[in-house]
């Protein structure tokens, strides 16, 4: 058992940091979720790997470089369809986003393709040499920096969504983007800080990620379905419900995988989800606050 | 000669760009299976089309339902059973499963169904693959192309597959024009407006869903009985995203568009063979497609043909017709000479002075409110508010912003569920979901009118006749969607319910019933709203704040429109912040403030009550 917990914390971790991106997006944008998340993952991900096997850069240009593209990738993303979409589909439904979002992802993950090609690029580990023992569980210096770069990150989305300027007024136009508007609040600039802010932790999951076991244009939609459930699994409502529903579904897969074959995580994952839409979407731990319709 | 050229195209388009590809795909394997192709992505357009466009629903599980259908033909006729079960028994799975997924998301936005059917794309891919046993596993599975033992030839599958496209788009259309298929329309722009037509949204959006995964599995029964070889890259997630943009590209006019969005499909396949970034320019095509012509390019295109028919129609004698017509409905229509408002509401003062009023009156009250709670969070919205709706009665509800009135509205009709409390209509307590009540008797207009865009202002007020026949069980609303796709008489409004739409256009002041909802002013859109309620015959009628907007002369249609309704009605309650109106037009006026009713009683006697002035004049 005690081998699973690696494992378990190093799946959390990955799932927990897409699960945050979105959760960003969808408390600045109050309602929308971006599909093209994972995608933005994956570019800044297979980037990584790609510049790390065929350029002589050092590790932090190329770390860089990568979160420059998917976080390019998201502004993109936002300025040019997810914005307008919002505008135009104001009062009609969720119809025209879901689509326009799910366009993205189409769009995000030919590009991968072009640049990078179909098949799967391994990343250089991080700190390769180190190893580390607690006990029975012992783990590589590239699986305690995703641990730990993961803890990091999320005090420090919670100290800024908390205590910042900048995250007040992205949880006030999350919560009520007219009542913002009316108040003359910038809401350009907190959907841009929002998108900024999760394209950086999307390209940073990739740039983690891509070591472990590779990335390829398809697995986008992993990133996609595990960062969904996963938040709804937790709850939308706080920092820590991402987190939270993220280390559950990894711990779940992982001993689904284990006992009774990978096929069954796969149904697994499908289950959960519609068991939590069915009962309780607003989240296990941290329900979304109701407000007058 | 145009316009008959123009006519023909748009009606017989479809049809003959079918006959086109039959002949097309006649001439080699090649072609043949490059129209089977279109056919294929033609019918899982037509399948997404009914809850994409009718109801505003997006799946990312066509591709799996499809393969449902292919699957469960090749495992059949593997096996040397009769196909004809298989495409039945996977039309039944995509069904079954179409309703699991849309059940454990009905609450919920459309983010939540396309993920849910995402990860059944996900879960399917999967099982083809770990179930080698069953659906011969990466290597997919051969058969014999044949059903009721008949060889399928290319000429057989192409006549087939060109039927089959036909008569789904002939269903669907038929769906489309029908009372139900504009009331699906209704549902996609407004689920609240649509339940107050007695439509129970949950359901219908389950049926739409259910209807376009039985519709995908027939297309990829088709997929298969073409390659008589079903393997599981050909039903991959890429599938889904691809054929997801086929009703957009086509457009959302016509379900004879999906042909179009298919082409288009087909084409962009065949040059990313030999260019790379083929897949990427057709995401920015959809791209560009959702934010700029959202419409669709055949949406577009018989937009560009009725403008040139419309050009090519001036001076002719049906534009004479039609400008006759138009201008006998208008001189059917008494104006009022100015000064008559005024007379009017003088007269109704009076009628007022003689009506019965108060609980204390013998007559009955038929609606009776008791104890309604409700709480957002910490905010108490309604506290125990209680009160009878006498016969006949027009009761005011009045308050400052804030009090609670559209609270109270959504509660009574169950838009919203009251916390606590109990609401009597004629004996029948009412709970649940607005759309049965709504089937109970009661008919609501919105604060923010709310139609649909896509219909013409006569078509929105006809939609309030579903309340009349709406079924409430799961098989009657099944049959009354199966009968909707094979009526052709939806195509023509039957003449008793043309008369109905006429007369309450003319009752209300409806201009232009032809005209385009999306063209009308602010002023029609609360008239039209106010003719749908009133067409449907409730029992009591509920208006929030229907004056707002509205010139004198209108004002003074609606009140005579209620006043008139009133005498076969229960009852009317209307909501509205102007004070002088209420209290001229309503027989009691009942005060809200923060959520307590702080008074109620006639509205003279009402508005001299010191706290009533003190909650809207503010001071001591």
């Amino acid at each position: 058992m005690s081998e699973l917990i690696i494992p378990i914390l190093v799946t959390g971790s990955i799932t927990a940091l897409i699960s945050l991106s979105f959760q960003l997006i969808l408390r600045a944008t109050g309602g929308i979720f971006d599909f093209a998340l994972g995608q933005y993952a994956i570019l800044a991900g297979m980037g990584a790997a790609f510049l790390s096997t065929h350029s002589s850069l050092p590790l932090a240009p190329v770390i860089f470089l990568s979160l420059l593209l998917s976080t390019i990738a998201a502004l993109a993303s936002e300025t040019g369809a997810i914005g307008p979409l919002t505008r135009i589909y104001r009062n009609a439904g969720a119809f025209g986003p879901v689509l326009g979002t799910v366009a993205l992802l189409w769009f995000w993950e030919q590009t991968a393709r072009l640049l990078f090609g179909d098949r799967p690029l391994i990343g250089d580990p991080f700190w390769k040499e180190a190893r580390f023992s607690l006990g029975s569980v012992r783990l590589s210096g590239h699986q305690l920096t995703i641990i730990l770069s993961t803890l990091l990150i999320f005090l420090a989305a919670h100290v800024w969504l908390e205590y910042s300027r900048s995250g007040r007024l992205l949880r006030a136009v999350g919560d009520n983007w007219h009542a913002s508007e009316i108040l003359g609040l910038n809401i350009r600039k907190a959907r841009t800080l929002a998108f900024l802010a999760a394209g950086m932790i999307a390209g940073l999951t990739g740039v983690l990620a891509v070591p472990l076991a590779g990335l390829s244009p398809l697995m986008g939609v992993a990133f996609l379905t595990n960062g969904f459930v996963a938040l709804f699994l937790g709850g939308a409502g706080r920092t820590s419900g991402p987190a939270v529903g993220a280390f559950l579904l990894a711990a779940v897969s992982i001993l689904v995988s284990r006992y009774l074959g990978v096929a069954w995580k796969d149904y697994l994952v499908l289950l959960l989800a519609l068991l939590i839409f069915a009962v309780r979407p607003q989240g296990i731990i941290a329900p979304i606050r109701k407000r007058p319709g | 000669m145009l316009i008959i050229f123009l006519k023909s195209l748009r009606r017989l388009g479809g049809p003959f760009f079918l006959v086109a590809t039959v002949a097309y795909g006649l001439q080699d394997a090649v072609h043949t299976e490059l129209v089977i192709l279109l056919y294929v992505y033609a019918s899982l357009g037509l399948a997404i089309y009914v809850p994409m466009i009718l109801t505003d629903q997006v799946s990312l599980a066509y591709a799996a339902y499809a393969g449902i259908g292919g699957y469960s033909v090749a495992i059949l006729s593997s096996r040397s059973l009769e196909a004809l079960w298989g495409v039945l028994l996977g039309m039944f799975l995509a069904g079954l499963t179409a309703c699991l997924v849309a059940l454990a998301t009905r609450k919920l936005s459309g983010y939540f169904l396309a993920v849910g059917t995402l990860l059944v794309a996900v879960a399917f891919g999967r099982f083809l693959l770990q179930q080698p046993d069953l659906t011969g596993g990466a290597d997919g599975l051969t058969f014999r192309r044949e059903i009721l033992n008949i060889p399928l030839s290319r000429t057989a599958l192409l006549v087939a597959g060109a039927a089959m496209i036909w008569g789904i788009a002939v269903l669907v259309q038929n769906l489309e024009r029908s009372d139900v298929g504009r009331g699906l329309f209704l549902m996609g722009g407004s689920r609240p407006a649509a339940e107050s037509i007695g439509l129970n949204t949950a359901r219908f959006r389950i049926l739409s869903l259910v209807l376009g995964a039985s519709i995908a599995s027939l297309a990829g029964s088709l997929l298969a009985f073409s390659r008589g070889l079903v393997l599981p890259d050909s039903f991959h997630l890429e599938l889904a995203f691809l054929i997801l943009f086929i009703p957009l590209l086509g457009g959302k006019q016509t379900p004879w568009g999906c042909l179009v969005g298919a082409a288009v499909l087909v084409y962009v396949l065949e040059i990313a063979r030999s260019f790379g970034p083929g897949k990427l320019l057709y995401g920015l095509g959809v791209l560009a497609c959702v934010l700029v012509i959202p419409e669709g390019i055949s949406g577009r295109l018989r937009i560009f043909l009725s403008a040139i028919e419309q050009w090519a129609c001036r001076g002719s004698p049906e534009s004479v017709l039609v400008s006759s017509e138009g201008a006998n409905l208008s001189s059917g229509r008494k104006a009022l000479p100015e000064g008559d408002f005024e007379r009017g509401v003088e007269q109704r003062i009076e009628k007022g002075r003689h009506h019965p009023l108060g609980p204390a009156n013998e007559i009955a009250a038929p609606l009776i409110v008791r104890n309604i709670n409700k709480t957002y969070g910490g905010v108490r919205a309604l506290q125990d508010i209680s009160f009878d709706l006498l016969k006949t009665e027009i009761l005011g509800i009045v308050g400052p912003n804030g009090a609670g009135k559209t609270t109270l509205i959504d509660v009574l009709t169950g838009i919203q569920n009251a916390d606590s409390g109990r609401i009597v209509l004629g004996g029948q307590v009412l709970e649940g979901a607005a759309s049965k009540r709504a089937l109970a008797g009661l008919a609501r207009t919105f604060q923010h009118p709310q139609l649909s865009m896509e219909l013409t202002v006569g078509e929105n007020v006809g939609l309030g006749l579903l309340r009349l026949r709406t079924p409430r069980s799961w098989a009657g609303m099944t049959l009354l969607l199966i009968r909707s796709m094979l009526s052709f008489a939806g195509i023509r409004k039957p003449r008793k319910e043309e008369l109905a739409i006429k007369e309450i256009g003319q009752r209300v002041g409806l201009q232009n019933p032809e005209e385009k909802m999306i063209n009308a002013s602010f002023g029609t859109e609360k008239l039209a709203e106010i003719g749908r309620a009133l067409i449907s015959k409730p029992s009591v009628l509920l208006m929030d704040e229907p004056f707002a907007g509205l010139g004198k002369t209108e004002i003074d249609r609606v009140i005579n429109a209620v006043e008139r309704w009133r005498l076969h009605a229960l009852g009317v309650i209307i909501v509205d912040h102007n004070i002088d109106l209420m209290s001229k037009i309503c027989d009691r006026l009942l005060v809200l403030d923060s959520g307590i009713a702080i008074a109620c009683g006639p509205p003279n006697e009402v508005l001299a009550e010191p706290h009533v002035q003190k909650a809207y004049f503010g001071g001591d």
